[in-house]
């Protein structure tokens, strides 16, 4: 069976430019949040993700209908990201978060919010993005792949070539860790 | 971002799940642009490359048809199959002989002649001899000789549909051109071939072949380090 965004990908494939802008604004606001979350710098957030994008136009004939487009897409960001690490020499610890890209990284939803909610909101989002980075990447990886790219165990276990079980351990352990280190705010 | 139901969720999660949900990530201004012109300039190359191929496309499909049969008709005529299939029929036909038949059976007499006169069918004498009992007439083993000497006319034919030529399952190498070297046909085949490109230092070849690699499967993750030049 094929899904809605396999349809809109092939639709691309096949030269629909209206199909692409509508894979587009389904997935971009996932997958960004998934690459700034990731490297936590706003300027290498949008290169990584104009990057994952233009992989997605420039391999789209090598898509194949079978596999999730949300898969697909996040495989290609996961590369990227991979990439950038080892062109870095190093994975982002939480000693290089400052504030100004916590700043970046956050932005309230709702504007019905009184000051002290936005107040505490604005202090537990900087606290959940810096325990993120205490966490050990492949832990942060499936965290964000789960809570943001909005993912299941098993679509997890696919996208970082591992078993079920693994994941579900890397959850475990990764909230476990959050939710100790957010012990005060949740 | 919502959870498609999974019976393998990790329990209580949906505390850290809130946190996310109230995250909002702002895309800097002109990312989208940028991304969506790209997307649809990229279908305006596709539409003028193709453009450029149809005018092209008949004399092209005729060039091609024309190679093929000056290529692959002599090695048909010259393949395994044929040549079995021409064997076939020489058993056959010697079968059909009724002294070809009784030669497996008859017992030698000082009388016969000697072996190196007889004509040569050592073929025929070696697939035969097993399968006639002793007490088989002659006109069973013709029976049996021809079923035997017909399904091996049928077997190429059988086999060759069910094996046939190897078939390219993957999709993902289909926007490779047909000229493409053979390492190109597989990641794994592909990757090989970069490191060793990376051994003989050979490291803009490397880093084309790397280039390519990575526009074909994007989706690959691979650990090749190219050393800079």
């Amino acid at each position: 069976m094929i899904s809605d965004d396999a349809q809109l990908m092939l639709a691309y494939v096949k030269g629909d430019a209206a199909a692409f802008e509508q894979l587009y604004a389904r997935h971009k606001v996932a997958l960004y949040q998934f690459v700034l979350n990731s490297c936590n710098e706003e300027a290498r957030a949008s290169e990584l993700f104009q990057d994952v994008w233009l992989k997605v136009v420039k391999s789209r004939a090598t898509y194949q209908a079978q596999s999730p487009f949300n898969a697909w897409l996040f495989r290609i960001a996961r590369n990227c990201l991979i990439d950038h690490y080892r062109q870095q020499g190093r994975i982002p610890r939480m000693d290089s978060i400052d504030d100004d890209s916590k700043s970046n990284v956050v932005q309230l939803t709702s504007p019905m919010l009184s000051p002290e909610q936005i107040a505490t909101l604005t202090q537990r989002h900087g606290t959940l993005n810096s325990a993120l980075y205490t966490l050990p990447d492949v832990q942060r990886e499936a965290v964000l792949l789960r809570h943001i790219a909005g993912m299941s165990i098993a679509e997890i276990a696919i996208i970082v070539e591992t078993g079920t079980e693994t994941v579900k351990s890397r959850l475990r352990y990764a909230i476990v860790r959050l939710r100790s280190l957010l012990e005060n705010t949740l | 971002m919502n959870h498609a139901p999974d019976s393998n969720a990790t329990p209580n999660d949906k505390d850290i799940a809130e946190l996310f949900k109230q995250q909002q990530v702002r895309i800097p201004e002109g990312l989208d642009d940028t991304i969506l012109k790209a997307s649809r300039e990229a279908l305006k190359d596709n539409d003028a490359s193709q453009q450029r191929l149809i005018p092209q496309a008949p004399w092209m499909a005729v060039a091609a048809t024309v190679v093929l049969a000056v290529l692959v008709a002599p090695l048909m005529l010259t393949s395994p199959d044929t040549q079995l299939e021409v064997d076939v029929m020489e058993i056959q036909s010697e079968a059909q002989t009724p002294s070809a038949l009784e030669r497996p059976t008859l017992t030698p007499t000082p009388t016969d002649e000697p072996a190196n006169a007889t004509p040569p069918a050592p073929e025929l004498t070696l697939k035969l001899a097993p399968m006639l009992a002793p007490n088989e007439n002659a006109s069973t083993a013709s029976d049996s000789a021809k079923r035997q000497s017909d399904s091996a006319m049928k077997r190429p034919m059988t086999s060759s549909a069910s094996t046939g030529a190897p078939v390219n399952t993957n999709s993902t190498t289909s926007s490779l051109s047909s000229d493409s070297p053979r390492y190109r046909s597989t990641p794994k085949s592909w990757l090989n071939q970069i490191e060793r490109l990376i051994m003989l230092e050979q490291l803009t070849e490397a880093q084309e072949e790397y280039d390519l690699f990575v526009e074909q499967y994007p989706d690959h993750l691979t650990d090749i380090k190219i050393p800079e030049q």
